[in-house]
């Protein structure tokens, strides 16, 4: 049984100017312990599936599809069920480590909130209250505990410290060490490292893969660098412009990219070996108005008449899905 | 004796740190400390480093934004660290900038073709008719069709507004460009466009560039020659084929370790040269170690390094290292 099934999610945006067809019939399922990176360029809907997964769209979003978390719809679930399953199964790493803390908090008291009001949807102020006054001791040695685990040096004086006092590869473990305290499941994280210096970023990398294993913990990655994707998952989606273009094993999808999107991306990243630069022609698409068929096809390089006019199945090729109309047939 | 546009030596620039109501000055921030580089003509030169190395203080310094402490900056053979404010002006108009994020160092209230004629006006080149023919000329430049003219840059993508402000930066017809991380803020299929469309400039109108970036896979496919910056110091300096073949300096390797690979050949290269490094920071540029900057993560580090500062060894020609280890 997989632990996350997502089942044709479907994600539109109600605005002003009419709908805004986001994200179409996207498919996957994510096992226990297993890491899926969500690869695409910005615009591409990667950010909106991690927000629909945790259940953070803002109100005039339509979301149609399953999302089954351990066989229960997390989308047709009320508010005070979710939350105990938001942050406390499911928890979130954020793209920016300095403002996703409050910057008038310490980090124990991030770590209080953490560890006492959340999955509690009516904690209620005076408990809120009671709770500032004096940190029980064996929170105190969890929130040790956990500041180890990220390998933070000097936990004691860290739980002390303004979240301005510490660098961004140390908060970015801070917020590793908050997600992971409730004892997750699933860990989503979006674009944790962007924000951050390529020599820390790989540290960073090093330790999720560490926890992963050590706490048997599944990962979505989303990220638009698919060098970070290669380092952190063991299974890659692509997506361009809200649909799904192709999943495989990452290294296998990189090293061997079947749709020509896909290509596009590969052949675009300046490498170190080999290779010229070659970027795609086109930008993004207009989502009120998205082209019909694949979405893709005004971009595409090798477009026949069918990519204009129907939409592509996923076509299985050497064990992996290709949305490709080159593949059928 | 090559062919040098621009010659910087021991350049160093210091901000202060004051403090008390009379702002007495507590310390000095240390962000470029004793540079010295030279950019041959028609080059593409590129200055890598972490965040707060102090690269893109040494772009601005260059440039003028920055009055420099002490050192020199020799431009096709006159310092204009010498030279009088209106005679620096004249100067300045052979070398521009382009920024990082072009969201932010484009004006939202003024129109495409006010954008890419400021300098002209700045500079009081042309009159407003000539302004406007050469506002059309530069937008073809940079393959944006003459109706981007009268667009703010709000309606416009991340990649169309980086030409935007390639097309002011070659208003004045400059012959040095400092690109300021021209490309992180853009997703990697408009950087490669906006990259080959570089490219094509420097080799037709014969510019010279130095490339303020952090990603070592754009210096590979876009630079001539390399310089790697540390705490407000270069580490090394080598022509690009030698620093992805023999990079020497343990955090020249430390670098090249930490980039993610995409194919399995660059995989393979990256274990052959990376080098892994104590983790940690990088140090504060107002109280620096003593010694070599980076002996705290460095793996090699002896007792000489903490407390000598290295002197530049040649390893072979223009590939210079500044390491105990190879002294």
């Amino acid at each position: 049984m997989a632990l996350l099934e997502v089942k044709n999610l479907t994600v539109y945006f109600k605005t002003f100017i009419g709908i805004s067809k986001v994200v179409e019939d996207v498919n996957f399922t994510l096992e226990k312990g297993e890491s899926l990176a969500l690869v695409g360029e910005s615009g591409s809907g990667k950010t909106t599936v991690l927000k629909t997964i945790l259940g953070v769209l803002p109100p005039n979003a339509i979301v149609k599809g399953e999302l089954l978390f351990k066989n229960t719809n997390l989308l047709s679930m009320g508010n005070d069920e979710l939350s105990k399953i938001r942050g406390m199964e499911i928890t979130y790493i954020p793209q920016e480590p300095l403002s996703a803390l409050n910057p008038f908090y310490t980090i124990e008291e991030h770590f209080l909130d953490r560890l006492v009001l959340s999955g509690k949807p009516k904690a209620g102020i005076l408990s809120y209250i009671k709770l500032r006054r004096k940190v029980p001791s064996e929170l105190k040695k969890t929130m040790l505990e956990y500041l180890e685990k990220v390998k933070i040096p000097d936990p004691e004086r860290v739980l002390k410290s303004y979240p301005m006092q510490l660098s961004g590869g140390m908060l970015q473990r801070i917020l590793i060490a908050l997600a992971i305290v409730s004892n997750p499941s699933i860990l989503l994280a979006d674009e944790p490292t962007t924000a951050l210096d390529v020599v820390t970023q790989k540290e960073i990398l090093e330790l999720l893969k560490e926890l992963q294993k050590d706490l048997g913990l599944s990962i979505i990655y989303v990220t638009h660098d698919l060098g970070v994707a290669r380092a952190i998952a063991d299974k890659v989606i692509v997506m361009y412009a809200g649909h799904m273009v192709e999943e495989g094993i990452t290294s296998e999808v990189l090293a061997k990219p079947l749709h020509p999107y896909t290509k596009g991306l590969v052949d675009s990243i300046p490498k170190l070996v080999g290779g010229g630069l070659h970027g795609i022609e086109g930008g993004l698409i207009d989502y009120y108005n998205p082209p019909s068929g694949c979405r893709f096809h005004p971009r595409c390089p090798k477009a026949m008449s069918i990519c204009r006019e129907t939409r592509p199945k996923p076509f299985i090729v050497n064990g992996r899905k290709v949305y490709c109309w080159l593949y059928g047939e | 004796m090559a062919n040098y546009i621009l010659e910087v030596k021991n350049l160093k620039k210091y901000f202060p740190i004051t403090a008390g109501i009379f702002n007495r000055i507590v310390g000095w921030v240390k962000a470029v400390d004793d540079v010295s580089f030279s950019v041959e003509r028609n080059t593409t030169y590129a200055i890598v480093g972490e965040s707060g190395c102090g690269k893109s203080t040494l772009a601005r310094t260059i440039i003028g934004i920055y009055a420099p402490t002490s050192g020199s900056i020799i431009f096709e053979g006159t310092d204009i660290t010498k030279l009088s404010r209106k005679e620096k002006l004249r100067v300045l108009r052979k070398m521009s900038i382009v920024f990082q994020d072009p969201t932010s160092s484009l004006n939202p209230r003024h129109k495409v073709i006010d954008i890419i004629t400021a300098p002209l006006k700045v500079h009081k080149i042309s009159s407003s008719r000539e302004r406007k023919e050469k506002a059309k000329e530069l937008i073809k430049v940079v393959e944006l069709d003459e109706t981007f003219l009268n667009k703010y840059p709000h309606e416009l993508s991340g990649g169309q507004r980086q030409r935007v402000a390639i097309a002011r930066a070659l208003a004045l017809e400059p012959e040095l460009i400092i690109l300021d991380e021209p490309t992180s803020a853009l997703d990697v299929s408009v950087q490669a466009k906006i990259l080959n469309l570089l490219k094509h400039l420097q080799k037709k109108l014969k510019l010279t560039y130095i490339l303020i970036t952090h990603n070592l896979g754009v210096v590979k496919n876009f630079a001539d020659h390399v310089s790697v910056m540390y705490a407000g110091k270069i580490v090394e300096t080598a022509p690009i084929d030698k620093i992805f073949s023999e990079p020497k300096h343990p955090y020249t390797r430390a670098l090249i370790d930490a980039i993610p690979p995409v194919t399995p050949e660059e995989e393979e290269l990256i274990k052959k040269l990376g080098l892994k490094i104590k983790p940690g920071d990088p140090p504060s540029l107002s109280n620096p170690p003593s010694g070599c900057r980076f002996h705290p993560r460095c793996p090699f580090a002896t007792e000489k390094c903490r407390k000598e500062e290295p002197k530049p060894v040649v390893i072979s020609e223009n590939h210079v290292v500044y390491c105990h280890l190879f002294s």
